[in-house]
């Protein structure tokens, strides 16, 4: 599904080029659940744009199905993205104005599903992810774990094939969080493929491989 | 255009009960441009949320536009609040999911306006704010003061008559704080009613009128500029 070659990512700040990532090689099958450990600063998230399309190597080839990322436009770009692949973050990024109904129904508001449709999947997400009797409630009236449901059955809303989870349980209790682990598990178990950063050697015991990032390298 | 009368809003957990509002009595007439200030948990953003609808106070009265809302349903209030009001939050409340375009049309896609007026609308919106360019980025791809000028652009694009905002410049540098701000203040100027949350006293100043809660009350009002129909 993944393949990167040589990536490399520098800033540059007058003469002075700072490397985030390094030389990456790295590839992931249809299906995979896998994590990407390293202490802060290591690249970690960084790795997670690129892959995501959301931020644009400096060099090296990445192709995602088999298409040529790193020859894509903008616009070409922004099609993989919104069509492949959902991404979760650390912090919950929910709109405080729509209800947890809307806000899971507003990405297929732009995917041309017809109303009837629409509602049978925000009813079978919120289902899933045991919300049900939240629907009609605003984001700060739901506890912090509850949000990160919300938004993660959002991010999942579209059926993605990849999920990108940046620290998804960062902000979490310990049950909170076992409770997005255990959800990440299941759509895996669907055929999702799972990329996620994390600190958490628990939550990396979800998946089936680690890599180890170390000062912008993969390291053994 | 907001009246309200002894709101009082309680948060009831397993054995604590915690009023956030004790007995709000608050009167902000349209076109005007009111401040709230106060020390963290004092009930700023809790009345904020009640004032905008997205929280049901415990008791009291609110009246919006001439309309008892205390009394209405969900449904009823959501009508007046997707016409009235526009939001703009600390934490950008953007949609990681969609670009820039599309977080700025949604509002739209509720009122049910036409794809071609949706079109028309957004373009201004984008350009009130300068971020045409950026119209086809996804919000993780831009600055915080951008992704907040995106918030904007979305609170104003059905052109409410009421925007609240709720600490706007929390998140952002001087910089893009004043630039948010200059947003706001020609906002007001054409028109628009707004009623800020903010720690900053230099931003507050920027308001007709200040007012402080304290534990749930208002304990004081400063006039900074006579306002004038």
């Amino acid at each position: 599904m993944i393949s990167l070659k040589n990536i490399t990512k520098y800033y540059s700040t007058g003469f002075v080029k700072t490397f985030v990532l390094r030389n990456i090689n790295l590839d992931v099958e249809e299906g995979e659940f896998l994590t990407i450990m390293g202490p802060s600063g290591a690249g970690k998230s960084t790795l997670l744009y690129i892959l995501g399309m959301l931020d644009i190597p400096s060099s090296g080839e990445y192709y995602f199905l088999e298409q040529k990322v790193h020859r894509l436009n903008e616009k070409r770009l922004s099609e993989l993205h919104k069509n492949f692949i959902g991404f979760v973050f650390q912090s919950y990024h929910l709109i405080d104005d729509l209800t947890v109904y809307e806000n899971l129904e507003t990405p297929l508001l732009y995917k041309k599903i017809k109303g009837s449709e629409r509602k049978g999947r925000v009813c079978d997400m919120l289902d899933r992810f045991h919300i049900v009797a939240k629907k009609n409630l605003f984001p700060n009236q739901l506890s912090g774990g509850q949000q990160q449901k919300a938004a993660v059955a959002r991010a999942v809303i579209t059926e993605p094939k990849l999920i990108l989870a940046d620290e998804p349980t960062g902000n979490l209790n310990t049950k909170e969080g076992k409770e997005i682990m255990e959800l990440f598990k299941e759509l895996n178990n669907s055929g999702t493929t799972i990329l996620q950063v994390t600190h958490s050697e628990k939550n990396a015991s979800y998946g089936q491989r680690i890599i180890n990032l170390l000062d912008g390298w993969i390291v053994d | 255009m907001i009246k309200t009368k002894h709101l009082k809003k309680i948060y009831t957990t397993e054995e604590v009960e915690t009023t956030a509002l004790n007995s709000i009595n608050l009167e902000v007439k349209e076109g005007e441009y009111v401040a709230i200030m106060g020390p963290s948990g004092c009930g700023k953003s809790t009345l904020l949320n009640v004032l905008g609808m997205i929280d049901q106070p415990t008791s009291g009265e609110y009246n919006f536009l001439g309309e008892e809302i205390s009394k209405y349903s969900e449904r009823q209030r959501a009508g007046i609040r997707k016409n009235n009001i526009g939001f703009v939050f600390q934490s950008f409340n953007l949609i990681d999911e969609l670009t820039v375009y599309e977080n700025v049309e949604l509002p739209l896609l509720y009122l049910g306006y036409s794809s071609s007026e949706r079109k028309k609308r957004v373009i201004e919106a984008l350009e009130q704010m300068a971020i045409v360019p950026r119209k086809n980025h996804f919000p993780q791809q831009l600055s915080g003061g951008q992704q907040q000028r995106v918030a904007v652009a979305r609170a104003v694009v059905g052109h409410p008559k009421l925007i609240l905002a709720d600490e706007p410049t929390g998140n952002l540098d001087s910089a893009h704080g004043e630039e948010v701000m200059k947003i706001l203040g020609d906002l007001h100027e054409s028109g628009t009613t707004i009623v800020m949350v903010t720690h900053s006293p230099a931003y507050a100043e920027y308001s007709h009128r200040i007012i402080h809660l304290f534990d749930g009350n208002i304990v004081s009002e400063n006039i900074q500029k006579e306002f004038k129909i």
